[in-house]
């Protein structure tokens, strides 16, 4: 590196780990020219510091927190409408009936309900994810997914419940977004129904934790409990999660 | 795993500040600054599951907030509030000589043209190398080098002219 280009580089970046960079600071001259760099990007950095509303970040989560509210109570019909003039499906029937029969267990139904919540957004991708997207997902818990079995996927991420890492999917239903989540390590008994609002489902024991399948108010949820579970096929399995009884 | 709402407040903790310094030298605007931040802040939130890679995650943020700021150019170009009235941060090293310097550098970066501004301002603020500014910036990084290059020569310049012509009026 000759003075011109040391120069130059200086410039750019005084900080530089380049090699060849760090090797002409060998040179006295060179690093008096390093430092006055330095001096000079630190005045810089002086003159950029201009001061940031004290609050914002506060304000920024009132309003995201504001806004999950606002979502998760306009969540639109209208995408669904048509089928929802078929809504006293007899699966609707059937899980309401096991609701009657069964008292739940509050606290991980509830809990995987207010998730559905906070990921609200999650029921409105339209987009479709890809399979680098799903592998990422689904490495962490050594499954697949038959894509083919299950419909066209919207939305696969690691949700984080009750302590917990699971596998969250949203995918087309027959009535609407059906949302699978499946948390190993937890336990229910039975399988329980859940509904909320607009949406209903059911929470089963499954693999080595729990599975919850929610969809909208008329969805045959037994169906794509059974949908889920054929379309899910484990590589192994994970002896290794202790169970946590909720 | 963090939880979705942890996950996206500690992106908000930690980035919003210097998200909102990059905005205000982009828009020179505290208002515009502060709603480029928000605005930035709501689209990763519906996006947030797309946000694999933790190192990456100021780089995202700064693609959606430079988005943002395209957007707002689209629909209407807003008149600009100069920079300077803008409070500095508190600093300790407050004489005479570096208010004035700051003062200086402060109107010869708003008088740089945009495509030499922005490259450092991403490597004084972000602290971003050039590499990951050509990454933002979808420009080479040689052409990266060679704006914050002649950025620096010009507000050098800047710097030694106003002093040379102060020193010259005493």
């Amino acid at each position: 590196m000759n003075e011109l280009q040391f120069r130059k580089q200086c410039i750019i970046d005084p900080d530089t780990p380049d090699v060849e960079f760090q090797q002409a600071l060998e040179s006295a001259n060179n690093r008096e020219f390093q430092e006055q760099c330095m001096e000079f990007d630190s005045k810089l950095a002086d003159a950029l510091n201009v001061a940031a509303p004290e609050d914002l970040a506060q304000r920024i989560i009132e309003r995201n927190r504001a806004q999950k509210t606002d979502r998760s109570r306009s969540f639109s019909w209208n995408n669904w409408r048509p089928s929802l003039a078929a809504a006293a499906s007899i699966a609707a029937t059937m899980v309401f009936a096991i609701a009657l029969l069964l008292r739940p267990q509050v606290a991980l139904s509830e809990m995987m309900i207010d998730h559905l919540y906070d990921d609200i957004n999650a029921l409105h991708v339209r987009t479709t994810v890809t399979d680098a997207e799903l592998s990422h997902v689904l490495d962490h818990f050594d499954v697949d997914i038959e894509r083919s079995s299950i419909g066209t996927l919207h939305f696969a991420d690691v949700c984080h419940i009750d302590k917990t890492d699971g596998i969250h999917v949203v995918y087309d239903g027959a009535n609407g977004p059906v949302t699978a989540i499946y948390l190993p390590g937890k336990e229910v008994k039975r399988l329980q129904a859940i509904s909320r609002d607009q949406f209903q489902g059911i929470i089963f024991p499954y693999h080595e934790g729990v599975m919850a399948i929610i969809g909208l108010m008329g969805e045959d949820v037994l169906q794509q409990k059974d949908k889920v579970e054929k379309a899910l096929s484990w590589k192994m399995a994970d002896s290794n999660i202790q169970k946590t009884s909720t | 795993m963090l939880g979705k709402q942890k996950r996206f407040e500690a992106l908000v903790e930690s980035y919003s500040t210097d998200l909102f310094r990059y905005a205000l030298w982009l828009s020179h605007d505290r208002h515009v600054a502060e709603d480029l931040v928000q605005e930035t802040f709501t689209r990763a939130w519906k996006s947030l599951h797309q946000l694999k890679d933790n190192k990456a995650e100021k780089g995202w943020l700064t693609t959606i907030l430079r988005n943002e700021n395209a957007r707002r150019f689209q629909r209407f170009q807003p008149d600009l509030v100069e920079i300077e009235k803008v409070p500095l941060s508190a600093n300790k090293d407050d004489e005479p000589e570096a208010k004035m310097e700051r003062r200086i550098l402060r109107k010869a970066m708003l008088a740089l043209d945009e495509k030499y501004r922005e490259p450092l301002i991403l490597q004084v603020i972000h602290g971003f190398s050039c590499r990951e500014i050509s990454q933002t910036m979808e420009i080479s990084e040689n052409a990266v080098m060679t704006r914050i290059f002649r950025a620096k020569q010009q507000l050098k310049s800047a710097l030694t002219e106003t002093n040379d012509s102060v020193v010259v009026r005493l």
